[in-house]
């Protein structure tokens, strides 16, 4: 039997390397969403990509490695957590992401409509809070990191009518907290734009 | 097109957001919001939220870490941060980790005899044996064959006698973590074989097999520069 780490074939009996390349940076996206932190998120990562390796066999045959991973990143975080003894489950979106918003560099061209954009979604980490776990991780998989919603039927192992509705819920509650404090206002300058 | 209601529209809201809705259902709610300025705001407002989730950003990782990982899952490093969990890790928490050193020569150098080392098994155990490859300079291109005798088996790979990896080799030290188990008592030989551009180094390790309980792991690691 040969294994071939770094071969540039893709597919059944690809390398684990090549088979998880692509996947890296979505992976490392998604942790960043979970625990909020670069280091945490590259840790994570890390740590993952230790464990898959024993099963580097298995990757192969797997159809659909996408959602495969982003749900063994969770199960691992999940783990990590209880390790830690953190509870209940903090996804950490209020961690180094107000500090990012904060140093963002704009590239806009209007350096007015990049401040209204990362105060409004500094305010919507802010109103997340209120949203439940499953809402939570709902909004971050699918509207963060645009995982379709057939996609995290697998990845939470939860019917897909049940995500629609709570993503129709979580979304009406954003909206509805945000509105206090006139979404509208915060972008006039985007509809401006085009 | 069919005319859409109030209801209608909030009830499709998502699969707009999502894409997901035909042109003709898409033109039916523009249509509804000309004349109804309670869902026209509604649709605005639904816009601006779902563009701010997109656009939320995210640091960017570390220059080289997406390469820099799958080459520390593959061959785990030494410096770890957090050691291994699963696999590999077990015997390497229980501090069962043998360590057998050996130099990849390269072809300009002069060719030298091949080197035997031994580590002690118990049977029925899982112990990692920490093959250490020692290489003078960076190798792209290298073949690394493992090939089991009958009585011992490499974990996660049951019933395979002979295993290979393409890999590359970092100057230094490159750490191939080998689990493996003793099914047999009796005493065999385990074959590493390193190869590249033509020049192949074999390396044999001695493997004993000892009872459960009556030696402990506790073979010293063993440095064999060949």
């Amino acid at each position: 039997m040969k294994i071939s780490l770094f071969s540039k074939s893709q597919g059944k009996g690809a390398s684990f390397e090549a088979l998880l390349a692509p996947h890296i940076e979505p992976l490392y996206r998604l942790a960043f969403r979970l625990c909020g932190s670069q280091h945490e998120a590259e840790d994570l990562v890390q740590d993952l990509l230790v464990k898959l390796y024993v099963k580097h066999k298995e990757l192969g045959q797997i159809e659909n490695l996408r959602p495969w991973l982003a749900r063994s990143l969770r199960n691992h975080f999940i783990d990590t957590l209880r390790q830690q003894q953190r509870s209940p489950i903090d996804y950490g979106i209020d961690h180094d992401h107000e500090q990012l918003l904060s140093s963002q560099v704009s590239h806009d061209s209007d350096p007015f409509c990049h401040l209204a954009m990362t105060q409004l979604q500094t305010r919507i980490l802010t109103a997340m809070e209120s949203l439940n776990e499953d809402q939570k991780i709902l909004i971050l998989m699918h509207d963060l990191e645009s995982y379709t919603l057939a996609e995290i039927a697998e990845i939470l192992q939860t019917p897909i009518g049940t995500l629609k509705s709570r993503l129709h819920r979580s979304r009406a509650r954003l909206r509805e907290i945000l509105e206090v404090g006139t979404i509208s206002d915060d972008l006039t300058c985007l509809e401006s734009e085009g | 097109m069919s005319d859409m209601n109030c209801e209608q529209l909030q009830a499709q809201l998502d699969d707009y957001s999502d894409g997901l809705l035909s042109g003709a259902d898409v033109q039916a709610m523009q249509q509804h919001c000309l004349g109804c300025p309670r869902c026209c705001e509604l649709l605005k407002r639904q816009d601006e939220l779902i563009q701010s989730l997109r656009t939320m950003p995210v640091p960017p990782m570390r220059p080289g870490f997406a390469q820099q990982a799958l080459k520390r899952a593959v061959v785990q490093k030494q410096h770890h941060r957090r050691g291994f969990t699963t696999g590999f890790s077990s015997a390497l928490a229980a501090g069962l980790a043998l360590w057998v050193v050996v130099t990849f020569i390269m072809p300009s150098e002069q060719a030298q005899p091949e080197g035997v080392a031994q580590v002690q098994l118990a049977l029925y155990q899982e112990s990692t044996v920490n093959l250490v490859f020692y290489s003078p300079t960076p190798v792209d291109d290298a073949t690394l064959s493992i090939t089991l005798p009958d009585n011992v088996e490499l974990v996660g790979f049951p019933g395979e006698r002979k295993i290979s990896w393409q890999t590359s080799l970092t100057e230094g030290q490159n750490v191939l973590p080998l689990p493996l188990r003793a099914n047999g008592s009796v005493n065999s030989q385990l074959l590493a074989s390193i190869e590249s551009g033509g020049n192949r180094k074999v390396f044999h390790l001695q493997i004993g097999v000892s009872l459960p309980g009556r030696t402990g792991l506790l073979a010293p690691a063993l440095k064999n520069m060949v």
